[in-house]
């Protein structure tokens, strides 16, 4: 009998041909479950206005003097939900709270709680939210985002310990088990890992307050990396100057959760008593080559500065020591990573004589740009200016509306309305032109992503208070 | 009864013209003796006839030929519907014929010559299809002087071709199996022409002496067919008397009785009458000795059939005791009787019968019970163990099979006997028969958060296997889980038996032991692969068989009124059915077995026609079709839950024990069959390479067959690689159920290449096709190296432990009393000891409830309307929509949130599959989660807000709201307090307070809570759970009441299952004799 095999033996071999050539274009696919990828975040984000709920964390400032929580609500439903402060002894104290629709509310610190050391978990029935917190205090007044989610690691590239510096860093645990974290921190003189913050424990719903004077040397800069072994917390730093060496002021800022490629600040000026730097911490193993990108509001754009930040070490670059960047003319910045290796940036600004300013302030960038961002509002414990910083990191132009929440409802500014912003542009508004009294809520629409920051800082006294707003989904 | 004596017929003509002359051996001076009319002891030839075939003038004639001189023959008709005198006349004037008007069976037919005859020396019992030699009364009767024999008898050859042996005397081993003593078939060229002993004359042609078979009281009358040969012959020897086969005398044999009587009906006789037989000739001490083997032997007979699917030969097996059990008095008689004329001791009459076991040794040859072929087998079986040890293909192969069963006894040795881990799908079998039952029968699951759907049919069988074996549910465990290595492999050699060659059945048997799949599959907790690997072969055997096609078409039989042999045209329900039944069982576990078979069926019609062989692979289709019809309606009203309009849950209830996902292997590891770390790389490539020689080399049924057994293993392949890249649609089983048909079918392959090599290879001049057999030889060899080395840990790498002593803690007391809860399992489907739901690609999350999984929690599906609710919750927190998910989580009565990424604890290396990070993340954000820290291979967290599955509601809690998710949020409601802690499933009672108690099952209004005889109000909680409202604080019970429809539907299934058993048993023939 004559078998015909070949039917057989080229089907066989072609299919399991194609399967291998399938696999090897599957290599390098990434096959992982993308679930819960919500859960980590890259900066404070305000949940879906249909949110089943929403939790911003609130860390203690360490610092007496008048607090406020600052609760924002964009959507069309009033909120119901309560404020839960913790302190570092003592049974956590609830209270409820209502934000109505389109409104912000500014929030004291409950009786009986101990303000320096308390923080708060705000927890609402629904998303559309923005939290921030501000503080007044002897020493000066500030205000920063609270955080949207905990995270089991922190970064901060700036911070002092120097003899006419104070550095509070707040570990704020909301959860019900302890965490147990390790502090480093990489200076201007190497690396430091304090036997005293490692393997720290934080009790469950409890707040430790760490003087990082007390266990760094002194040092004009200290980049600090928090990591828990177990749990989850929530990090920020209060800095203080004296003044005795010229820098004086408080300053609050919430830690970044994660480094990133790119980091953006849209306000920005150096020049006639005021600085600028920009300090660059590399967590990674590998060394980063870093672009900082400054665009001023007027002139040619100078070539972006490159430099490279080595592995689990901290880099300065100051405004000053760069010609292109034009002394006394507004800018935005970005710092970009140009090799793929993550790092956290912060941006801080000094004033002092002959400037009518004086203060000092340091804050992360936004790693992200979004198209609708929400900036909360109230009664702030101090008098405040306003102003409001939109960057379009784009290379396109986009269009700009700006609008205040007040009385139950969003309400256009006038004129600020379609506002063009060209590719990499930036446009600064005073917003106490456009409306009087205490900082309102602000809602800023794009029709592409911008990144957007506000100055709060105080009429009255010593500070430079900045703040990014949420990303809106 | 009457008697009448025929006309005169013409003798010369009446002679067959084929007739053989005599053959002139005989003692001279006996041959006078004898020859002489006036001294020729008388003989009277006693045919038994009943509704004889046409073949009988032609013995009638045979016997009238005889050159013995004194003969006469005496036919006694049992009841025949037509009278036969006629045609005996017709042949033999003086032959009387004797009308019974009944039949009795042939031995007490025969006895009437006790009654009706007096004087004659010697009796010869004759069927009424044997053809004698002329001389073959003459030369018995000289024999029977010469040796002194009681009973002689001679040779028998095949009727129309006396040069194939049928039987020179028979053998019987200590339990009275027949053993022949030649070869069937044998060309007869005089080489067993010796006179010798013998333990039995074969019952077509007897001559027994008339004072012994006086003495003895003829046949026994209780012994109607088949096997009265024994009894006579045995007690013969008792009594003293010699048996002694005459190959001098020769007889043409029809077997006619055999294709008289069913199947079934032969296997049944048989066993009643050999087990009579013994328990009547042996003597006390014998019987001692003996019988206690026979019921060890009866006792692993019936098992092997019922794993084998053929219940009614384990009941024909077990049936023989009952039937003796009944008529012990007739024995005691009996026995009696034979005391009385006893003559030698049972040592001595032993010396004829053969030691070891027939039975055994047809087991080993794969020759025992199988259903078309018991005709055969009848004679088959009876070849002894001297005559397979023999021959040098029997010898291999069944050394091969021992190699192989001590092999994997060996690499199982430190689990038989043992408490197998739980883990993966493979589970504990930790709840009793009673409850399992309960379970079935009751019209609640309690499975996830509670359904109203139909229980599977599993619970059902596992339930009764436990009372079968008075509960021993571990030792079921072990049948269950390890009985499924040695079911498999006596698939697999089943299934390459048809291959014509000892050899070819033991290739395909090592092939299929050496692949690493059941031992990965072991080692990987996976019991559904375990099932599969266990019924695949029997599966394909059935689609091969199904086909009709050479070499597994049914073997020909003669057909009436014709002189050819045919294939009988068998009915398409049958195997339809026989096949059914088998899905039914796999599919108990394994749902999706069911459907995988047609697709096997279609990849047998996709093989033959790559091939160019279309022509009857098509007909398996109709029948794994029909087949998978019969097992969804055999397990009905499960079977709904597999409908998704029907309000089942559709594909995941297919999952049953299978975890549905994704296993990502590659082509080398699906080649290889290698899914887990069992197995070696580079070894493992020699089955494939094994499995490809009939490819090359096969021709006509070889190539054929490999072809579609490649086609059949391809189509497994293409599914599992398909399915671990998301290609299908829908998430399948693990690997290994889908790779299971493959590797019988692989072994198949490798078993037609040896096939190919002993019949088509030698048609080759020498080549690469030598080579090439000669490298895929090697690749067999070379193939069991993975598993011999898997083999040396005595466990095939199943982890020491499981979590249910990790998650101990969940069943103490404190725990216990703070009410009863659920656990939530979360991670891989493939690591999860519960029964999975879909979240996301390689993320699943199941309900356990009280601790650690149970039995019952391993099958999917019975989500019910509330089975969306966790997945929603665990969903909105990993879409960071909300921090408080134990509260969302809370009313669910979950209290423990187990997050898993290895199959067993960490101390033993077992499955390892990292939880996504997000899933981490997302857990870590929540508020209301507290981490305890038992085990590094679980993250498990307590939830603070969580609520006892039966609690007292605080005066605060709010649970009226329509929605679960949007009033959990908002409060905490852990302040309620345990209630109604005793009881099981669906019936609990306690002490309940006054107020409002919360039952965190899926809405019912079946749920009733009574009150010291009183209803409680009950409402709708939380959009889907029961709230009560109890008015006098009291003793209470809480009980759903199970809707009389489910137990209509119960006693329907019960009914379906017992008829189909006994259709697929019973087998066409016995459907159609009715």
């Amino acid at each position: 009998m004559t078998v015909r095999r070949a039917p057989v033996l080229v089907v066989l071999v072609a299919v399991l041909g194609a399967m291998a050539a399938a696999e090897v274009g599957d290599i390098g696919k990434d096959d992982g479950s993308p679930f819960g990828t919500a859960a980590s975040f890259a900066m404070p984000v305000s949940d879906p206005v249909g949110s089943l709920s929403s939790t911003w964390f609130c860390p203690a400032t360490g610092v007496d003097g008048n607090h406020a929580v600052l609760v924002t609500n964009h959507g069309d439903q009033p909120r119901t939900g309560s404020l839960t402060w913790t302190t570092g002894d003592g049974a956590p104290v609830s209270e409820p709270v209502d934000v109505g629709a389109h409104e912000g509310v500014s929030l004291g610190v409950a009786d009986g709680v101990e303000g320096a050391a308390a923080s708060v978990v705000v927890e609402m029935d629904g998303g559309g939210l923005a939290v921030e917190r501000a503080l007044r205090s002897s020493d000066g007044s500030g205000v920063t985002s609270c955080s949207s989610a905990a995270s089991d690691r922190w970064y901060l590239a700036n911070g002092a310990t120097s003899r006419d510096a104070t550095q509070l860093l707040t570990l704020f645990n909301p959860f019900a088990d302890d965490a147990i974290i390790d502090v480093s921190f990489a200076t201007d003189q190497g690396r430091d890992e304090p036997e005293a913050l490692r393997g720290l424990p934080i009790r469950a719903h409890s707040t430790t307050v760490v003087n990082l004077g007390d266990v760094v040397r002194r040092r004009e800069v200290t980049a600090t990396e928090v990591t828990t072994r177990r749990g989850r917390l929530v990090v920020q730093r209060m800095q203080r100057f004296d003044g005795s060496a010229g820098r004086s002021g408080l300053s609050l800022a919430l830690a970044a959760p994660a480094p990133a490629d790119v980091w953006t600040f849209p306000a920005g000026v150096h020049g006639d008593g005021q600085g600028e730097r920009w300090h660059v911490y590399n967590p990674g193993e590998r060394d980063a080559v870093v672009s900082l990108e400054v665009v001023p509001d007027d002139g040619d754009f100078p070539v972006p500065v490159e430099r490279t930040v080595a592995a689990r070490s901290q880099l300065v670059i100051d405004a000053a020591e760069i010609e292109a960047v034009a002394a006394g003319v507004g800018h935005s910045s970005s710092v970009r990573s140009v090799n793929d290796v993550a790092v956290v940036v912060e941006r801080e600004l000094t004033a002092g004589p002959p400037s009518s300013r004086r203060g000092w302030s340091s804050t992360p960038g936004a790693p992200l740009a979004a198209p609708a961002w929400l900036l909360a509002g109230g009664d702030l414990p101090y008098p405040s200016g306003d102003r409001l910083f939109v960057h379009n990191p784009g290379a396109e132009p986009v269009r700009v509306s700006v609008a205040v929440l007040d009385g139950g409802q969003t309400t256009p500014l006038e004129g600020l309305q379609d506002v063009e912003l060209a590719a990499a542009g930036r446009q600064r508004v005073d917003v106490t032109e456009y409306v009087s009294g205490a900082p309102l809520p602000l809602l800023v629409q794009a029709d592409g992503p911008v990144v957007v920051e506000r100055d709060l800082s105080p009429t009255d006294d010593t500070g430079i208070s900045t703040v990014f707003g949420a990303p809106l989904p | 009864m009457h008697d009448q004596r025929t006309s005169a017929p013409d003798r010369s003509r009446s002679v067959p013209p084929d007739s053989p002359e005599p053959s002139e051996t005989l003692d001279p001076s006996l041959g006078s003796l004898i020859g002489d009319p006036a001294h020729a002891p008388p003989v009277v030839a006693v045919v038994v006839t009943r509704d004889a075939g046409p073949w009988f003038e032609d013995c009638l004639s045979s016997l009238g030929a005889q050159d013995y001189p004194n003969l006469s023959v005496l036919v006694i008709d049992a009841g025949s519907d037509e009278d036969p005198l006629p045609r005996v006349a017709a042949v033999l004037e003086d032959a009387y014929v004797r009308h019974l008007g009944h039949n009795p069976g042939f031995g007490a037919a025969a006895n009437e010559v006790l009654e009706v005859v007096e004087g004659a020396s010697f009796y010869a019992f004759c069927h009424d299809d044997v053809l004698l030699d002329r001389s073959a009364i003459r030369a018995l009767v000289a024999e029977a002087y010469r040796s002194n024999a009681g009973i002689v008898g001679p040779k028998l050859v095949s009727w129309g071709n006396p040069r194939a042996l049928l039987q020179v005397g028979l053998s019987a081993d200590k339990t009275g199996v027949l053993t022949p003593l030649v070869e069937r078939g044998e060309l007869d060229q005089e080489q067993h022409d010796a006179v010798r002993d013998v333990f039995t004359i074969p019952g077509a042609c007897t001559l027994v002496r008339a004072d012994l078979f006086a003495t003895l009281g003829g046949f026994d009358p209780a012994i109607t067919f088949l096997g009265e040969d024994l009894d006579l012959c045995w007690r013969a020897q008792v009594a003293g008397a010699r048996v002694v086969v005459v190959p001098a005398a020769r007889a043409q044999h029809r077997e006619e009785l055999m294709s008289r009587r069913a199947v079934d009906d032969r296997r049944r006789l048989l066993a009643r009458h050999r087990l009579r037989t013994m328990l009547v000739c042996y003597g006390p001490f014998h019987l001692l000795r003996v019988l206690p083997q026979a019921a060890v032997l009866a006792v692993v007979e019936a098992i092997y059939a019922v794993a084998a699917g053929r219940v009614s030969q384990a009941a024909d097996v077990l049936g023989a005791w009952a039937w003796n059990g009944r008529r012990l008095g007739e024995v005691r008689r009996r026995r009696r009787a034979l005391r009385a004329v006893r003559g030698l001791r049972d040592g001595e009459v032993r010396r004829l019968q053969h030691g070891g076991s027939t039975r055994i040794t047809g087991f080993l040859r794969g020759e025992l019970g199988r259903g078309d072929r018991v005709r055969a087998s009848l004679t088959d079986l009876r070849r002894g163990v001297g005559g397979s040890l023999s021959a040098g293909p029997r010898r291999f192969a069944i050394g091969t099979a021992v190699v192989v069963a001590l092999v994997v006894l060996v690499g199982s040795r430190d689990l038989i006997g043992e408490s197998l881990p739980a883990f993966a799908s493979l589970p504990g079998f930790d709840q009793r028969p009673l409850s399992l039952l309960g379970e079935y029968l009751s019209g609640w699951r309690s499975a996830g958060l509670g359904s109203e759907a139909p229980a599977p049919t599993a619970f059902a069988l596992i339930g009764l296997s436990g009372l079968g074996l008075l509960g021993g549910m571990g030792l079921l465990q072990q049948l269950l889980v390890l009985g499924t290595l040695p079911v498999g492999l006596v698939g697999a050699w089943r299934l390459c038996a048809p291959l014509g060659s000892a050899r070819t059945q033991a290739v395909g048997l090592i092939v299929y032991a050496v692949v690493p799949l059941p031992y990965d599959a072991l080692s990987r907790g996976r019991w559904d692969g375990l099932l599969l690997y266990a019924a695949a072969p029997w599966i394909l055997a059935r689609l091969l068989a199904a086909t009709g096609e050479e070499p597994f078409a049914p073997p020909a039989e003669p057909i009436e009124g014709e002189d050819v042999l045919r294939r009988p045209s068998r009915p398409v329900w049958h195997p339809m059915l026989a096949l059914g039944l088998l899905l039914a069982l796999v599919g108990a576990f394994v749902p999706l077995a069911v459907v995988l078979v047609p697709v096997l069926a279609l990849a047998l019609v996709a093989g033959s026609l790559l091939a160019g062989r279309p022509r009857g692979a098509w007909r398996a289709v109709p029948v794994a079709t029909g087949a998978a019809v019969v097992a969804a309606v055999l397990h009905l009203p499960w079977a709904l839950d597999f409908v998704p309009v029907a309000g089942g849950s559709g594909w995941s209830a297919m999952a049953g024990i299978s975890p549905l996902g994704t296993d990502d292997l590659g082509v080398g590891e699906l080649l290889r069959l290698e899914t887990g770390k069992v197995g070696l790389s580079a070894f493992g490539w020699a089955v494939p390479l094994a499995a490809a020689l009939a490819l090359f080399v096969g021709r006509g049924w070889r190539f054929t067959w490999a072809a579609r057994a490649w086609t059949v293993a391809l189509v497994c392949w293409a599914l599992v690689w398909a399915g671990g890249r998301d290609l299908t649609g829908v998430p399948l089983p693990p690997a290994e159920v889908l790779l299971a048909p493959a590797a019988a079918a692989l072994a198949l392959a490798a078993a037609a290449g040896l096939a190919a090599f002993e019949h088509d290879l030698p048609g080759y001049r020498f080549g690469w096709r030598q080579v090439a057999s000669l490298v895929a030889a090697g690749g067999v060899a070379v193939a069991t190296v993975p598993v011999l080395m898997g083999a040396v840990d005595g466990e095939w790498g199943t982890p020491g432990s499981d979590f249910d002593r990790t998650l101990a803690f969940m069943e103490s007391d404190e725990v216990a009393e703070a009410g009863a809860f659920r656990v939530l399992w979360l991670g891989d489907p493939e690591v999860l000891p519960v029964a999975g739901s879909r979240l996301d690609e390689g993320l699943a999350y199941g309900l356990s409830r009280n601790g650690a999984s149970s039995l019952t929690a391993r099958w999917a599906g019975g989500l019910g309307s509330s089975g969306h609710l966790v997945g929603d919750a665990l969903r909105l927190a990993a879409e960071g929509r909300t921090e408080r998910l134990g509260r969302l989580l809370g009313p669910l009565g979950v209290r423990y949130l187990v997050l898993a990424e290895q199959a067993a604890p960490a101390r033993d290396e077992t499955l390892h599959r990292p939880l996504p990070p997000g899933l981490v993340a997302t857990v870590g954000q929540q508020l209301d989660l507290r981490r305890i820290d038992v085990d590094p291979a679980l993250v498990i967290y307590e939830n603070a807000a969580w609520l006892p599955v039966r609690a007292a509601l605080g005066q605060d809690a709010a649970v009226d709201a329509p929605e679960l998710f949007p009033a959990a949020v908002r409060q905490d409601l852990s302040a309620s307090a345990p209630v109604l802690g005793q009881g099981s499933h669906a019936r609990f009672r306690g002490e309940v307070p006054a107020g409002r108690l919360y039952v965190a099952e899926t809405s019912s209004p079946r749920w009733q809570l009574r009150t010291d005889g009183q209803g409680a109000e009950r409402e709708e909680a939380l959009g889907w759970a029961n709230v009560f409202t109890v008015d006098e604080a009291g003793p209470a019970t809480l009980r759903y009441r199970t809707s009389p429809l489910r137990w209509l539907a119960v006693a329907g299934q019960a009914a379906l299952w017992f008829l189909v058993l006994r259709l697929a048993l019973r087998g066409p023939q016995s459907v159609r004799r009715r």
